[in-house]
């Protein structure tokens, strides 16, 4: 691989690190806000949750590399 | 084959197994959190919560989202050779850690209008906060060494296991504060 290959596959996956945060960030504020106005409403508090837990496993914790044949997780 | 491609080869199966090892630890963990997590709805349900500042417990968890996004980088920037980013993803996620722990130790536990023993809604808070908490110092002592070693050189863009470990140890720890940041500070109406 050469070092311009290389250089976007960093860049791009530095873009789905940013496209993660975003997300997280829009919807923590969505939380925050459901919370401040809507404590009760406790289901859809937890399914903002558990949406934000699914980005962070599958993109920043990587588990699909625990499921690929032998190493080659950054190839 | 040469002796570096048979070297390598066997170091990636020994990460495979490392990576199983790792992930059932994480998995017996979510056990201990999620034990934690069932035990405050038991005790107050949905309609309670701990009178605690949501504006505080809001600015901690976009710390702690924030410093997941340097740790991936930091990760990223690794496994791609690239040293200088690495370092500096490593130590920003290492200050955001330590940023969040004065949150939540140094100032949440100090402004509660309650202490451990003041009901259940204190004790469990008390218990989830500081459990937590505990795991993002483990992080930040593994981020530290993860930090040192990586300025002696010695993580490469093929040999960097340990990075990987510490990260996904850390974006962990923050998926328990997802669960644990709405448990604690949004549901439910201030009791104590």
């Amino acid at each position: 691989m050469d070092e311009k290959e290389l250089e976007e596959k960093k860049l791009d996956a530095f873009r789905v690190g940013v496209g993660v945060l975003i997300l997280l960030g829009v919807m923590t504020i969505g939380e925050y806000w459901l919370g401040a106005v809507a404590s009760a409403w406790w289901s859809p508090l937890l399914g903002v949750a558990l949406l934000k837990a699914f980005f962070v496993v599958r993109d920043y914790m990587h588990l699909p590399r625990l499921f690929a044949p032998e190493e080659g997780a950054h190839e | 084959m040469t002796t570096h491609t048979s070297t390598l080869v066997e170091y990636r199966r020994k990460v495979a197994a490392n990576r199983l090892g790792l992930w059932l630890f994480i998995l017996s963990d979510t056990f201990v959190f999620g034990g934690l997590y069932v035990s405050r709805f038991y005790l107050l349900g949905t309609q309670e919560r701990p009178e605690v500042s949501q504006l505080l417990g809001f600015v901690v968890t976009a710390i702690l989202l924030l410093s997941s996004f340097f740790m991936n980088r930091a990760e990223t920037a690794m496994a791609h050779g690239d040293r200088k980013t690495f370092l500096r993803g490593t130590l920003t996620t290492l200050v955001l850690g330590v940023i969040f722990l004065v949150g939540v130790v140094g100032v949440e536990w100090q402004i509660a209008p309650f202490g451990p023993g003041d009901g259940a809604a204190a004790s469990i808070f008390y218990t989830m906060t500081g459990f937590h908490a505990f795991h993002v110092l483990t992080g930040v002592i593994f981020l530290a060494v993860v930090y040192n070693n990586g300025r002696k050189g010695l993580y490469s863009a093929e040999r960097h296991w340990a990075v990987e470990a510490c990260a996904v140890y850390w974006h962990f720890v923050d998926v328990v504060w997802i669960f644990f940041y709405p448990a604690l500070y949004l549901i439910g109406l201030p009791v104590i």
